[in-house]
């Protein structure tokens, strides 16, 4: 799972990153013909004046039109590198999607319920490991560490360390 | 390993706390040496939130295994790093004090010393609360229950403090004080579903206790109360085994003189209607079930499955045969 989501994000990344790159060529290829064809224009019609001086009103008019046009028609980005961006934005998604860690339970109930079935790190993934470990966290109202008999702890540790159980030779 | 030092290591084995006793004469030296002569902060990584919790859960460790060595060197380096006058390092001196207590003199000054704090700064609450648990310690139930009330009444939202005043009440056998103060401990925190079981144990018992007359009110509270530990937690293994005692007891009552509707309800008080014998009969078969589910499947060791405690599961398991044997009979 996590290699398919690693690849399709990392495939994604290229795609989109292609698209971007042929999206900054195209304006860069269309941006200055148009340019120079409208000073031209201006230059024909107005003689160096400004587009917006009051006698060439009607020439400025004929050039917005022109750039319009000429916009519409061969500045625009072409329809495979729009669908390329799409398809980009949609793959890296799906693999970011994918690779995410297991969903925790918003349900309190199946929460609790978790914490008190599994022990420790065995089944959990991710985040949840360290807050299943530390099991139930209402369980220091019953153990209540502030008022700890640490006397009473000792006897009992003593007495089973005298009581022989097996598990104390293992280390 | 040293994720378990992260929490409070009370309720482990003694296996276990050996086992983390053990690792402190090297977690300490680590500590020591990753410390540079010049601390430069946002630079020596060396001191996370985590340091300062693991080192005093392995103080709480060693000094359960008596590793007394360890234990002087942790509260030192926590003292070393918070100070004389930290409230909460003051507590886990005391605490240290206790445990190395070798006679009833030495508990005695240390008693005395909690005193002279407790007057100069009364708002020092790991002191207050180590010298209720030693008042405990020390078998004055009654001084400590005192204390630990007035305790309360200066810091009505401690629930640790609810519950150990549960507990004491509970060890004195005053039942009706017990309820009150779980069901305090309950406003604090609502969602604890361990608390809700253990206030219909605590019912239960009383039932026992109690006389033929408000037996059944109590049980019938008992079971609710088990009820919403259920509802708070999937597959509660203390829960269903509480429900599954209840029920059973109370089925055992009602066929006798079984008139539900013989109980005066006070609708005004928000009293819910007793349930109906049917009802309980159900509880009482989705307990043992869902029990003998829990058993199968621990014992089987399913993924999932392996939380709970082999000493829980042997009582439930010894709790269902009962129940067949009786059936058989």
């Amino acid at each position: 799972m996590t290699i398919l989501s690693k690849s399709l994000t990392l495939v994604g990344s290229i795609l989109l990153f292609h698209a971007c790159y042929s999206a900054h060529e195209h304006t860069a290829l269309y941006h200055t013909p148009s340019s120079s064809a409208l000073s031209g224009a201006s230059r024909f019609t107005s003689s160096f004046r400004l587009p917006l001086g009051s006698q060439s009103s009607s020439s400025s008019q004929s050039a917005a039109a022109s750039t319009s046009t000429s916009s519409s028609s061969s500045t625009d980005l072409p329809l495979d590198i729009i669908l390329e961006t799409l398809l980009s934005v949609l793959v890296i998604c799906l693999g970011l999607v994918l690779g995410a860690n297991e969903l925790r339970p918003i349900a309190w109930r199946v929460w609790a319920g978790q914490l008190e079935r599994t022990k420790g790190a065995s089944a959990a993934s991710g985040a949840d490991k360290s807050e299943i470990a530390a099991g139930n966290p209402f369980r220091a109202l019953e153990e209540r560490v502030g008022f700890w008999d640490v006397r009473a702890q000792r006897k009992d540790f003593a007495n089973w360390v005298r009581g022989g159980d097996p598990d104390v030779k293992v280390d | 390993m040293t994720s378990s030092l992260l929490h409070p290591p009370a309720h482990l084995p003694p296996s276990v706390a050996l086992h983390l006793s053990q690792q402190a004469p090297l977690l300490l030296q680590n500590h020591s040496t990753s410390k540079l002569p010049i601390s430069i902060p946002f630079l020596s990584t060396s001191e996370t939130p985590e340091t300062w919790a693991i080192l005093e859960n392995l103080l709480l460790s060693c000094l359960r295994t008596g590793d007394d060595k360890s234990a002087r060197l942790c509260v030192e380096k926590l003292t070393e790093r918070f100070g004389e006058e930290n409230d909460r390092v003051m507590g886990l001196q005391g605490l240290f004090e206790e445990a190395v207590a070798e006679n009833d003199a030495d508990l005695e000054e240390l008693m005395a010393e909690y005193d002279a704090i407790l007057k100069e700064n009364p708002t020092n609450m790991p002191i207050a609360k180590r010298r209720i648990a030693l008042l405990r310690s020390t078998g004055k139930l009654e001084e400590a229950t005192v204390a630990l009330v007035a305790f309360l009444d200066s810091s009505p939202t401690d629930a640790e403090a609810w519950a150990e005043l549960a507990d004491l009440y509970l060890s004195q056998g005053l039942f009706s004080q017990t309820i009150y103060c779980l069901e305090e401990v309950l406003l604090i925190v609502p969602n604890a579903w361990n608390i809700h079981a253990r206030l219909g144990e605590v019912i239960y018992m009383s039932a026992q206790v109690s006389g033929e007359s408000g037996i059944e009110k109590l049980l019938v509270d008992s079971i609710r109360r088990f009820c919403r530990s259920i509802e708070l937690c999937d597959d509660y293994l203390r829960g269903f085994y509480g429900l599954k005692l209840t029920t059973g007891r109370l089925l055992s009552l009602l066929p006798q003189n079984f008139k539900p509707a013989s109980t005066v309800i006070n609708p005004a008080a928000g009293e819910p209607a007793p349930p109906t014998l049917a009802y309980v009969q159900r509880l009482n078969e989705i307990a043992t079930a869902k029990l003998a589910e829990i058993v199968r499947r621990s014992n089987a060791g399913e993924k999932g499955w392996d939380g709970y405690e082999q000493a829980e599961i042997i009582a439930a398991r010894a709790l269902l045969d009962k129940d067949v044997a009786k059936v058989e009979k």
